[in-house]
C-alpha cells in the first residue's frame, strides 16, 4: 500500500495531499467568516479555526432563547401557559414569562369576562303550525378556565383556538334549546308579550343540557332580539300592522269627535240656560217696571179718577194713531173718506179725493162699520 | 484534523438532536396520548406533558380527552330527511355529544382516527333517528313531542357501538323543519290567517270608533236635555213671578188695572209695523172731530 511505504509515515489524507477542492472550500469559508472567528490565525492557520472563538455566541443565543419566553396578556384577556403541553395555569393581564419553546408555551384567550353568541334561525316551526325567523343572542362568561378550554374537544378545523370546542358545544346546545322552546310556543306569543316566557324556557333547556359537560361557562342571558315572519309572509304581516294603524286612526278620529262634541254641547246648554235667564230677568223687570208705573198712575187715579182715565185714553190713542195708517169714515151722510197720513200701499191711486161711497163704490178693502157706542170704557 | 473533528462533531450533534426529538413526545392538555410501536397500541392513557418513546419505531398520537360534539350537518353534508308515521317528511339536523372511554378499543377499531370514529357513530345513529321518527305522526312531533328525541336513543346507540370504546352522552335535535314544497302550504295558510286578522282588527277599530261616537252623542243629548229642563224651569219661574207681580198690582184695583193694562197692550201691539185703523164717527176719540166742519160746529 502506497501510504504504508517505509519512510513515508504519512496518511495520504494528510494536509499535503488533501483533495484540493475541499481545501479551497474551507479556505473561502474561513475567509468569509474570518471576522467571526476573531482573526486568530497562525501561519498555516487557514486550515483550522478556533472553535473556542464561537463560545461568546452561546450566551447570546441562550439569552435570546430565554427572552422569547416573555409574553404580555392584554387587559380583558387571560393567558394560559403550558409546560411540555401540560396545562400549568392561568395568567392575569400583564407581563409574564413562560419557559421558552420547546419546553413551554402560552395562549392568549380573549374576552373571558363576557361573550356573546348570536345566531339567526330561519324556518323554525312553532307549536301552532307556523314558521318564524328568530334572531337569538346568548351571553355567557367563563367560570373555570381549565374546564372551558379542555372539557370540550377542539374541532379539527380550528386547532389554533383552544376554546373552539366549547363554542361548538354551546352552539349545538343553543340550537337545540331555541328550537325546542319555539316549538312549544305559538306565533302570537313569540311576536308579542309571551316572548319573555319563551326566552326563559330556552335558557332553562340550555342550562339543563349544558349541565353534564362541566363546560366551565355560565350562561347569563338568552334573548330573542328579533322575531319575524318569513319573507314569503311579510306582506300580509305588513297588512296586519297597517290594520292596527287603521284601527287606531279610526279610534283617534272618534275620540277627537267626542272631545269636540262635549264642550260644544256644554256651550249650547249654557247658552240655552242663559237665554232662559235673560228671558227670566227681562220678564220680571218688565213686570216690575210695568207694575211700578201702574202704581204711580194708580196714585194719580185715586186722586182724580175720571180725569185720569180720560187723559190716559187720549194719550194712548194719540200715540197709536201717530204711527198708523188711518181711515176715518163718516157714515151719517153717505160715506166720506178722508185719508190722513200715508197712502195704502196696495191702492193704485194715490190720494184720492172725496168719493161718494155708494154701496157699490166702496174703496178697496175698506168697509165701514159703525163704531160701537162709547161707554164708560173708552173704545176705538 | 480539527476540521474533520468539527464536521464530525457537527454531524454527531445533528444526529443526537434528531434522536432526542424522536425519543420524546408531547401530549397536549385536553388529550390523552396513545403510544404506538410499529402501528400497534403499546400504551394508552398518557397524561399531558412530556413522554419518552423509542425513536422511529414509536409514535405518540393524541385522542381528545373529553366531550366531542358531532354535528349531523357536517357528517351528512346537510340536513337529513326524516319521515313520520303518517308519511310526512321533515328536514332535520342533530348533534351528538360523545367521548372516548376505552382508548384501546377505539384505536383497535378506528386506528386511533377520531374522524373515523365519528363517522361510525353517525352511521349507527341515523337509522335510530329514522326509526324513532317513524314511530309518531307529524302532528305529534310538532305539538306533543315538540321535536324532542326519545331519551333512550343514547343508550340504544351505545349498546350498538360496544366495540368502539365510546360513550354517547346525548343526542339533540338542533333543527326540525319542513321541506320547501310543504313550507309553501304553511306560508299560504299563514297569509290567510293574517288577512283574517287584519280584517278583524280593522272591524274592531271601526266598532270601537262607532261606540265612542255614539257615547259622545248620547252624552251631548243628556247635557242638552238637562239644560232644556233647567231653562224651562227658569222660564216657568219667571212667568210665575211676573204674573205674581202683576197680580199684586191688579189686586189693588182690579178694574183700573184692567183698563190700564189694555191701554198698554194696545200701545205696544199696534205701534209696531204698518197698521191700518179705521175710525168710525162714534169713536170716542173722534168725539170732537167733525171732519172739516170746524171746532164750533154743533156737537153731536
Amino acid at each position: 500500500m502506497v501510504w504504508k511505504e517505509p519512510g513515508k509515515d504519512k496518511d495520504p489524507w494528510s494536509s499535503a495531499q488533501r483533495p484540493p477542492d475541499l481545501e479551497r472550500m474551507v479556505k473561502s469559508l474561513h475567509k468569509r467568516l474570518g471576522w467571526l472567528f476573531g482573526g486568530q490565525r497562525s501561519g498555516g492557520g487557514q486550515r483550522h479555526f478556533h472553535a473556542a472563538t464561537l463560545w461568546w455566541l452561546v450566551p447570546v443565543i441562550i439569552a435570546a432563547w430565554l427572552i422569547s419566553g416573555f409574553y404580555k396578556v392584554p387587559p380583558g384577556n387571560s393567558g394560559v401557559h403550558y409546560v411540555f403541553g401540560r396545562y400549568t395555569g392561568v395568567a392575569e393581564p400583564g407581563l409574564h414569562w413562560h419557559a421558552p419553546w420547546p419546553v413551554g408555551r402560552a395562549d392568549i384567550i380573549p374576552g373571558v369576562e363576557g361573550r356573546d353568541y348570536a345566531h339567526s334561525y330561519n324556518r323554525l316551526l312553532t307549536g301552532d303550525g307556523n314558521v318564524v325567523v328568530v334572531d337569538a343572542l346568548v351571553h355567557y362568561h367563563v367560570t373555570d378556565m381549565h374546564d372551558y378550554l379542555f372539557h370540550a374537544a377542539t374541532p379539527a378545523t380550528e386547532p389554533q383556538n383552544p376554546d373552539a370546542g366549547a363554542k361548538v358545544l354551546l352552539a349545538a346546545l343553543v340550537d337545540a334549546a331555541v328550537r325546542g322552546a319555539v316549538a312549544q310556543s305559538t306565533l302570537a306569543n313569540l311576536m308579542g308579550g309571551g316572548r319573555d316566557a319563551v326566552e326563559a324556557d330556552a335558557l332553562k333547556q340550555l342550562n339543563a343540557a349544558l349541565q353534564p359537560y362541566d363546560a366551565g361557562i355560565a350562561v347569563t342571558r338568552l334573548a330573542f332580539p328579533r322575531v319575524s315572519v318569513p319573507e314569503a309572509v311579510s306582506s300580509s304581516d305588513a297588512d296586519v300592522q297597517g290594520a292596527h294603524q287603521d284601527a287606531n286612526q279610526a279610534e283617534d278620529k272618534a275620540r277627537a269627535y267626542a272631545d269636540n262634541l262635549l264642550p260644544q254641547a256644554q256651550a249650547e246648554a249654557d247658552a240655552q240656560i242663559k237665554e232662559a235667564q235673560a228671558y227670566h230677568d227681562t220678564l220680571i223687570s218688565q213686570a216690575q217696571a210695568d207694575t211700578a208705573r201702574f202704581e204711580a198712575v194708580l196714585t194719580a187715579y185715586r186722586k182724580a179718577p175720571a180725569l185720569t182715565r180720560e187723559e190716559l185714553y187720549v194719550q194712548t190713542m194719540e200715540d197709536i194713531l201717530a204711527n198708523a195708517d188711518k181711515v176715518i169714515v163718516d157714515t151719517r151722510n153717505g160715506s166720506v173718506t178722508v185719508q190722513l197720513g200715508r197712502p195704502f200701499t196696495s191702492a193704485p191711486t194715490a190720494a184720492s179725493a172725496s168719493a161718494k161711497a155708494a154701496t157699490g163704490a166702496a174703496p178697496p178693502a175698506v168697509t165701514a162699520t159703525p163704531a160701537p157706542a162709547a161707554g164708560t170704557r173708552g173704545g176705538a | 484534523m480539527q476540521l474533520h473533528r468539527s464536521i464530525t462533531s457537527l454531524i454527531i450533534a445533528v444526529v443526537v438532536l434528531i434522536l432526542i426529538s424522536q425519543s420524546v413526545a408531547i401530549v397536549r392538555q385536553g388529550q390523552m396520548g396513545v403510544l404506538l410501536n410499529n402501528g400497534s397500541v403499546a400504551q394508552t392513557g398518557l397524561k399531558p406533558g412530556l413522554h419518552f418513546k423509542v425513536p422511529f419505531v414509536g409514535r405518540v398520537t393524541g385522542l381528545d380527552d373529553h366531550w366531542i360534539t358531532l354535528d349531523g350537518q357536517n357528517q351528512n353534508g346537510g340536513n337529513i330527511k326524516l319521515t313520520s308515521s303518517d308519511g310526512k317528511t321533515f328536514e332535520a339536523a342533530y348533534a351528538a355529544v360523545w367521548h372516548i372511554t376505552d382508548a384501546d378499543a377505539f384505536c383497535r377499531t378506528t386506528g386511533c382516527d377520531e374522524e373515523n370514529g365519528a363517522r361510525r357513530i353517525n352511521d349507527a345513529l341515523t337509522p335510530l333517528l329514522r326509526q324513532a321518527f317513524a314511530a309518531h305522526s307529524a302532528a305529534q312531533w310538532l305539538s306533543d313531542r315538540n321535536g324532542a328525541l326519545p331519551q333512550n336513543i343514547p343508550a340504544e346507540l351505545n349498546s350498538r357501538l360496544n366495540d368502539l370504546g365510546v360513550e354517547v352522552r346525548s343526542v339533540q335535535m338542533t333543527a326540525l323543519t319542513l321541506p320547501p314544497d310543504q313550507l309553501d302550504a304553511v306560508y299560504q295558510s299563514m297569509r290567510a290567517a293574517q288577512s283574517d286578522q287584519a280584517a278583524q282588527i280593522r272591524a274592531q277599530g271601526v266598532a270601537k270608533a262607532d261606540e265612542i261616537r255614539a257615547q259622545a252623542d248620547q252624552q251631548k243629548a243628556a247635557i242638552l236635555a238637562k239644560a232644556d229642563i233647567q231653562a224651562q224651569q227658569i222660564r216657568g219661574q219667571a212667568e210665575a213671578q211676573a204674573t205674581a207681580i202683576y197680580a199684586r198690582a191688579y189686586q189693588q184695583d182690579p178694574e183700573f188695572f184692567s183698563f190700564y193694562r189694555r191701554l198698554q197692550a194696545y200701545r205696544r201691539a199696534i205701534k209696531q209695523g204698518n197698521s191700518v185703523i179705521v175710525l168710525g164717527p162714534d169713536s170716542g176719540f173722534l168725539k170732537y172731530f167733525d171732519g172739516l166742519k170746524g171746532p164750533n160746529a154743533p156737537r153731536r
